[in-house]
């Protein structure tokens, strides 16, 4: 059976391994490998906001963010 | 030649004069909201303390005169908070040390733990009592999804000043383990398992996963990150997992 796949809120990353808040609201601490943003210390603790990443993460160039999981082939930032 | 003797010769001198050795550990008096560090080297130099809550992130910074008696009163520190420094002059740093501000309610002042020299604490013994830590499983067992460790290490080894990821991942484990043999607090949100846990005292916090894996761990800056953490109280004995 094929593991569900979650989408970034914030760079629209499909292939997050966990939902990025649980129903009670908690995080899921999983680090976008695209954007870089983790769920429950960038927001809760940082206190950045989707927006303000995103917007850092564009005027960046938008670079693939993780060193352990690989790009996939053909991606393309924001899919 | 006699010119490549005469640079030499001056070089020498040079380093000499700038070789500044630290005389006595530096000295630290408390208040509620103060601390004053006094130190003395053999030389007159520059005045600097760089201190923080970690460690490792010591960005406050404090100055004073070039002298050889040296002291700096740190303000607006928090209460009955332990702080860490460096003390040196902007390019070299002479010795490293915490203290402990006291509380609110007290006032008198106290002498905190003096800092010790950077020798003393590269080269001090390990206390003959402290108690051995429990073998570490491979990280493969301890860590949710491997792939993830690097960015995490990245993010947060510097927090616990891990060496490796692998040191970051054994680090993590062994912080479970404490957790429940001293009864850290603990909390399981049962929509998705996962169980937080986070020490007070020294304000690590992390998650795992319901196989007791890592998920994270690191040090919130945020005073009531824990507070704001979802999930029941759980203690020890109730967790499912070995």
């Amino acid at each position: 059976m094929k593991a569900k796949s979650h989408t970034c809120p914030v760079c629209a990353y499909k292939k997050l391994r966990e939902a990025p808040r649980s129903k009670t609201g908690g995080a899921s601490f999983e680090i976008c490998p695209a954007c870089g943003f983790q769920f429950g210390v960038s927001d809760d603790d940082d206190g950045i906001s989707y927006e303000e990443w995103r917007e850092d993460w564009i005027a960046e160039g938008m670079q693939w963010s993780s060193k352990g999981i690989p790009k996939p082939r053909g991606w393309k930032p924001g899919k | 030649m006699i010119r490549l003797l005469t640079c030499l010769f001056l070089f020498v001198a040079v380093a000499r004069l700038c070789a500044v050795e630290l005389l006595a550990p530096p000295q630290v008096t408390t208040t509620a909201g103060s601390a004053t560090i006094t130190w003395r080297t053999d030389v007159e130099c520059g005045t600097r303390v760089s201190f923080g809550l970690l460690p490792n992130l010591l960005d406050g910074k404090a100055e004073g005169p070039v002298t050889a008696e040296h002291s700096v009163t740190l303000k607006e520190l928090r209460p009955d908070t332990t702080y860490h420094y460096a003390v040196g002059s902007a390019r070299t740093r002479l010795a490293v040390g915490s203290f402990a501000t006291r509380g609110k309610n007290t006032t008198d002042e106290a002498t905190a733990k003096s800092g010790q020299s950077l020798i003393e604490r590269l080269f001090r013994k390990p206390a003959a009592s402290a108690p051995k830590s429990p073998a570490v499983p491979p990280t493969r067992e301890t860590w949710g999804h491997l792939d993830t460790l690097q960015d995490h290490y990245d993010r947060h080894g510097q927090d616990f000043q891990s060496r490796t990821p692998d040191d970051y991942a054994a680090q993590a484990w062994l912080f479970l383990q404490r957790a429940r043999a001293e009864a850290l607090p603990m909390k399981l949100d049962k929509s998705d398992g996962t169980l937080r846990v986070f020490d007070p005292k020294t304000r690590a916090f992390a998650a795992y996963n319901r196989d007791g894996t890592t998920k994270t761990y690191f040090r919130p800056n945020n005073p009531a990150y824990w507070q704001r953490q979802p999930g029941l109280p759980i203690q020890p004995s109730q967790l499912r997992f070995k």
